[in-house]
């Protein structure tokens, strides 16, 4: 249809007034007809969306799923643009966090199709006769429809201390030097945008998210331990010797399958462990005096 | 597990950071002040009655469990040895005590590992104290036995192979 109007338009510029008004007259006739062809080839695509409003009275107290019809032939090829289609369109009471649209802020986790990813990195299955399924983050409160409450996710990413820590005071305010193979140790580690994909896709995590860390906590807890400038290596190992901050990893390894970025989870929590394996608790408990 | 006790925490924990950050006129207050070192290892920091409530299981921790990983991860590696001299020197008796204490080992600590994942979720503490301590009680009865058959009879290796055999 937009075609049909710029060509329209360059018609128009060159013609007389009287050839304009056939132009018009063939314009409007090309434009149903070309309503009528886009009904009939349109792409009808459904979506099961996980509904509930914690506001609703009586019977639409518990959660449902709505079903919604996309036309994918007017939509972007991503889950993301499908609920933003949904909601400016359909129903604009639909909930779900999103920032960024590439992948990048990890606001749109969500389960789609049984898998934890990102919304705006999920292309959406273009076999018609399925429909998708669209469910929050797995054992998760939810605040309202897709939305997850990330609190406690946050408090534990808080409680491993993400930021660097020097016990020489002199150093402060001056450039920490890293070798550039010290740096490399960091690649699959910095990249982490804390969506909690792989946090929530673990049934360590389900049964025990008060305890236990999770994934996502883990693998910054270790970015931090191996990072070169950090001096406090011996405490964060310290911080994970418990029965649950770590060990409830029985490495299911469903955290590295379901990281929208590529990550791998699991492996550094096994390097977690083998750190952990020659630590000593004692020595930070009462550490010894620096021989002079 | 109190689902509201711990939302109403989280709550206030939240909140409280929340208002830590409400710090009017920052950067005139950063220009005037000299920089002060902030001391963050964990003995020095105080720790609230709310957030000990969080971290219980790591304040009462006995922090042993890097060393008990260690054991464990030995003693599996130790039944894979001990299952093949199994079947190399069958009637050996070194191979069969060591075979018995590995597996009653191993099998002790992944169910007690089974049972402090799924017991919390639905029974109290209480109550999973008195399973481990059962589960530890039937784990050293069955040691018992398995070496008084050891002792006793033809050994563990070959009557494995008789049972097989039937």
């Amino acid at each position: 249809m937009s075609s049909g109007l710029r060509i329209s338009r360059t018609v128009m510029r060159s013609s007389s007034p009287v050839l304009s008004l056939l132009t018009t007259q063939t314009l409007r006739c090309s434009a149903t007809a070309a309503a009528q062809t886009t009904e009939q080839n349109q792409r009808l695509k459904t979506f099961s969306i996980y509904r509930w409003n914690p506001e609703a009275e009586g019977d639409m107290k518990l959660p449902v799923m709505h079903k919604y019809q996309v036309d994918l032939n007017d939509c972007g090829p991503m889950i993301l643009d499908a609920l933003i289609k949904i909601k400016n369109e359909q129903d604009p009471t639909l909930t779900f966090r999103r920032s960024c649209r590439e992948g990048i802020c990890g606001s749109c986790a969500m389960n789609i199709g049984g898998t934890n990813t990102l919304a705006c990195l999920a292309r959406i299955d273009t076999n018609l006769s399925k429909k998708t399924k669209i469910y929050p983050l797995p054992h998760m409160y939810v605040v309202k429809d897709l939305v997850p409450d990330m609190n406690n996710f946050y408090a534990q990413y808080r409680s491993i201390e993400p930021f660097l820590k020097q016990k020489d005071a002199s150093k402060l305010g001056k450039e920490n030097f890293q070798s550039v193979e010290d740096r490399q140790k960091l690649d699959g580690l910095y990249e982490c945008i804390l969506c909690a994909c792989c946090s929530t896709s673990c049934p360590s995590y389900w049964w025990s998210s008060d305890k236990y860390l999770g994934p996502a906590v883990l693998m910054q807890a270790y970015r931090w331990i191996i990072d070169s400038r950090d001096e406090y290596q011996k405490e964060r190992l310290d911080r994970m010797n418990d029965p649950f901050s770590l060990y409830k990893c029985h490495t299911i390894m469903n955290c590295t399958k379901a990281c929208p970025k590529g990550l791998n989870p699991g492996l550094a929590i096994a390097e977690l462990k083998k750190m952990l394996a020659t630590h000593n608790s004692a020595e930070v408990a009462s550490p010894k005096p620096a021989a002079q | 597990m109190n689902f509201a006790a711990l939302r109403v925490v989280r709550c206030m924990k939240v909140q409280s950071i929340v208002a830590g950050h409400r710090v009017p006129h920052v950067l005139t207050s950063c220009i005037r002040q000299p920089i002060q070192t902030i001391n963050t290892s964990s003995a020095h920091n105080e720790i609230s009655s709310q957030e000990s409530f969080e971290l219980r299981h790591q304040v009462s921790s006995m922090k042993k469990n890097n060393t008990n990983w260690v054991m464990y991860r030995a003693g599996s590696v130790g039944l894979l040895a001990a299952v093949a001299g199994c079947f190399i020197c069958p009637g050996n008796a070194i191979v069969d005590f060591a075979t018995i204490t590995l597996i009653v080992h191993h099998n002790y600590f992944g169910i007690k590992s089974v049972l402090a994942d799924y017991m919390p979720l639905f029974f109290k503490d209480g109550f999973t104290n008195m399973v481990m301590i059962a589960w530890l009680i039937i784990s050293i009865v069955t040691l018992g036995l398995l070496y008084a058959f050891n002792y006793n009879n033809i050994g563990f290796s070959k009557a494995v192979n008789n049972f097989f055999k039937l």
